[in-house]
Formats: C-alpha cells, sequence, structure tokens
C-alpha cells in the first residue's frame, strides 16, 4: 500500500479521512483480494465490502498499527467470509476463472498467466491461515511485526506457520513438476 | 541478518512461484476498477441514491467541488455575460447554443457552447469568451487555451503504464537489458507515473541481473530516500543488507 501518506498516521471519522485511506489503498485491496481466494468476478464487490467495514470501523480506529496494516487486517477478514459463503454456494472457486487484465496477445503474456497460475494454484493448495500469510508477507511484502498485527497472530506462530506453508508449497510445486513429467 | 532474510534463508520461497509473485505484485487496481469501486461503495454508504446518511467523499456524489462549481457556474457566468452583452452598446452575444468551432451564418468563429461542460467534459480546454462586434465590423475568432495547467500535465494511463511494466518484468529474466531499456520507457513516458515505485524495483532488479551492482545500489538508496515507508522499501534494504 501506498507508503507515506497522512492516513497512514492515523485517521478520523470525517469524510476527508475515509478518501485518503480510499485513495492510498483501494489499488492494494482489489490486488491483494484474487491472492486471498476471491473469483475475479467478484473482487470489486469485495472491495466495496471492505471500504464499507473501513468507512464503519475508521472512527475506532486507535492508530495502535499503521493504517495499512489495519486496512489490510479487515481485507483478510471479508475475504475470508467472502470465500465461506462462496463455498456455500458452490461457487467456481477463484483459481478456476480467467485472471483478468491480462490478454493472452503473446507468449511473454501467456507466460505471465502461467506463472500467476501456477502461483494460485499453490496457494490453494495452503490453508486459510497459511494462504494469508504467504500473500501478506510475500506478495504484499509486510514485515513479519505487520502480519503479526494484521492476523491477529503472535510472531512465534506466525514463523511456525510460515515455515509450515512454504514447505507446503515446495511439496505442491514438487508434486506438480512430477505429474508433468510423467509420460 | 535481517528477519525476512532470516526466513528466506531457512526455507526459501519456491523458485518456480518467484516469477508469479513478482506478477502478482503488478496487479495493482486500475483507475476504472477504482472508480467503479468508489461508485458502490458510495452507493452502499449513502452517496447519490444510496439513503440518508452523509456520502462517504468529500465530493458531492463523487463530484469535487470544483467540478459542482464549473457545472453551475458556467451557464450561470454565460447568462450573466450575455445579459451584460444585452446592455453594452455595439456589442451582443450570438450563438451560446451553437457547436465549438462552427462557423456563424456572418463567418464568425463561434462562442464554444457551455452545454459541453454538461457532458462531463469540464477538463476539456476552457474557451475564453469574447464578445462579437455587431454590424459586420472584422471579426475575432474565439481563442481556446490549449496550454495545459501544470496541475494537468499529469496524465494518468494505468493500462499503458502496466503494459510496459509487464514487458519489462517478463523481460527481467531472460533479457534484462530489454527489461532496462523497457523501465527507461515508461520513464519517459511517465515521469510522474502511478507506478514509479514498482519501475524503480524493476529497474534495480534489473541492473543487478546485469551485474552493474554499484549502479543498481545507489538506486536502491534513492528510492529509499524518496519511498522510504513504501511496502516495497523492506525487500530494497535487504538488497543493501540493511536490516
Amino acid at each position: 500500500m501506498a507508503g507515506s501518506s497522512a492516513s497512514d498516521r492515523g485517521a478520523s471519522a470525517a469524510p476527508a479521512g475515509f478518501e485518503a485511506a480510499f485513495r492510498d489503498h483501494a489499488p492494494y485491496v482489489l490486488r491483494v483480494l484474487p491472492r486471498l481466494g476471491v473469483a475475479a468476478a467478484d473482487v470489486e464487490d469485495v472491495c466495496q465490502e471492505v471500504f464499507v467495514v473501513v468507512h464503519r470501523m475508521l472512527p475506532t480506529f486507535e492508530g495502535r498499527s499503521s493504517l495499512k496494516t489495519w486496512i489490510y487486517g479487515i481485507a483478510l477478514r471479508v475475504a475470508r467470509s467472502h470465500r465461506r459463503r462462496a463455498y456455500r454456494r458452490r461457487e467456481i472457486p477463484a483459481e478456476l476463472l480467467p485472471e483478468p487484465g491480462i490478454q493472452e496477445t503473446s507468449s511473454g503474456a501467456l507466460e505471465q498467466k502461467q506463472d500467476l497460475a501456477l502461483l494460485d494454484d499453490a496457494l490453494a493448495s495452503l490453508t486459510d491461515a497459511q494462504r494469508e500469510l504467504i500473500v501478506l508477507f510475500e506478495i504484499e511484502e509486510l514485515s513479519v511485526a505487520e502480519v503479526a498485527q494484521a492476523t491477529s497472530t503472535s510472531k512465534f506462530t506466525l514463523y511456525s506457520r510460515l515455515y509450515a506453508a512454504r514447505r507446503a508449497l515446495e511439496r505442491h510445486v514438487h508434486r506438480k513438476a512430477r505429474l508433468r513429467s510423467k509420460p | 541478518m535481517s528477519i525476512r532474510r532470516f526466513i528466506e534463508h531457512r526455507r526459501p520461497l519456491p523458485d518456480a512461484l518467484r516469477v508469479g509473485v513478482e506478477q502478482a505484485r503488478l496487479q495493482l487496481g486500475d483507475a476504472e476498477q477504482l472508480a467503479r469501486v468508489r461508485a458502490g461503495v458510495e452507493r452502499r454508504l449513502g452517496g447519490p441514491g444510496g439513503g440518508a446518511s452523509a456520502p462517504p467523499f468529500a465530493g458531492v456524489g463523487g463530484w469535487s467541488r470544483g467540478q459542482w462549481l464549473l457545472l453551475v457556474g458556467t451557464p450561470m457566468a454565460g447568462l450573466l455575460l450575455a445579459l451584460w452583452l444585452g446592455v453594452v452598446p455595439g456589442a451582443t452575444a450570438t450563438a451560446l447554443s451553437v457547436a465549438p468551432g462552427e462557423a456563424s451564418p456572418d463567418g464568425a468563429q463561434l462562442l464554444p457552447n457551455p452545454s459541453y461542460l454538461l457532458l462531463g467534459r469540464a477538463s476539456q480546454p476552457e474557451p475564453i469568451v469574447e464578445a462579437v462586434p455587431d454590424g459586420g465590423a472584422p471579426l475575432r475568432a474565439a481563442r481556446a487555451r490549449t496550454e495545459p495547467s501544470p496541475k494537468s500535465a499529469r496524465t494518468l494511463d494505468p493500462r499503458g503504464e502496466i503494459e510496459i511494466l509487464r514487458a519489462a518484468q517478463a523481460a527481467l529474466r531472460t533479457r534484462p537489458s530489454t527489461s532496462l531499456e523497457q523501465v527507461q520507457e515508461h520513464e519517459t513516458r511517465y515521469p510522474e507515473g502511478v507506478f514509479a515505485q514498482e519501475r524503480e524495483v524493476i529497474r534495480v532488479d534489473a541492473l543487478f541481473a546485469l551485474q552493474r551492482d554499484g549502479e543498481a545500489r545507489e538506486r536502491v538508496r534513492a528510492f529509499l530516500a524518496q519511498f522510504g515507508s513504501s511496502t516495497h522499501a523492506p525487500r530494497m534494504r535487504t538488497l543493501l543488507g540493511e536490516p
């Protein structure tokens, strides 16, 4: 998310504070949601939900974490709840839907799509908690302390989960490689 | 050793996924998506047609105060001008309802129709309205201010930016020099682009890949000086070996 902004220093309930929060952080929420298992078709709706919650909760934001971390925390919870609802409705999982924004106009684009599909496939093989950690730590490049705040997890738990998540990803990648190498 | 580096050292992310991760980082929401989400939030929170509570954004119904002033103020200004011209001897207002650039029956370049501002194109160059003398005297054409203001000089084209940066990212592994060229093209075309940080990250990676470590480190330092609290900053710091 945008690094240094007025909104990062704490925000008020005033619409101006919300507007700054939206301007600074919405692009990053839109980026993180698909990796958290939200179907491409639902990303905008879920992003709206996130910011409706942000708007409602902004007066209670105490500035114990950065606004960025706080909004990521909300995004995680809204995405989790959306995944559960989507599962109950037996919708097509996100990873089976085409990735928006990447057109197969060249071999480069196709390669990009394959790389992203591989990542999404690997993320889908993780538990929800592991997936959230990998997304925040690896893709969003949050620090360990920030991930701990966003996920309400202790650092110790986070380290062991991160270790387990990476091992699970390795296993998944090896399994896929073995399947591909079979005649 | 930083905590991040320690974790990466103990069990690194599989190489097969690293490229996907880099590409995922480039997938920020674009301007169109953001506009749709913003409109949706506004609808849900009581913006136009969404209920009675206060609108979530400072602008009214997604329009800034300036846009509303322009919208309401322009016809009012036109009306006042018409009234003023009506009382000044030897001058008359003409063609306020004719399309901009169209010739009047007496050969004058007509005054632009302020109604085009009502079509949501308020960002078009604002024409300077001049009185057209009566009685077949030489007519002055309406001039338009075409120089963009310093504020509007920054054009937003996130799609174009992403396209170049994706190409740069894709070339990073196999052709870092091409990647560097793409980055430079991005800088030329979008010096104040939305993805300036991402551009610098790719540039640094490309420089390291080309073994131009000194230059890469300089770029990292410049990046950290400019975007010290960026989400990319921790990774950039690790490149300098900082915690």
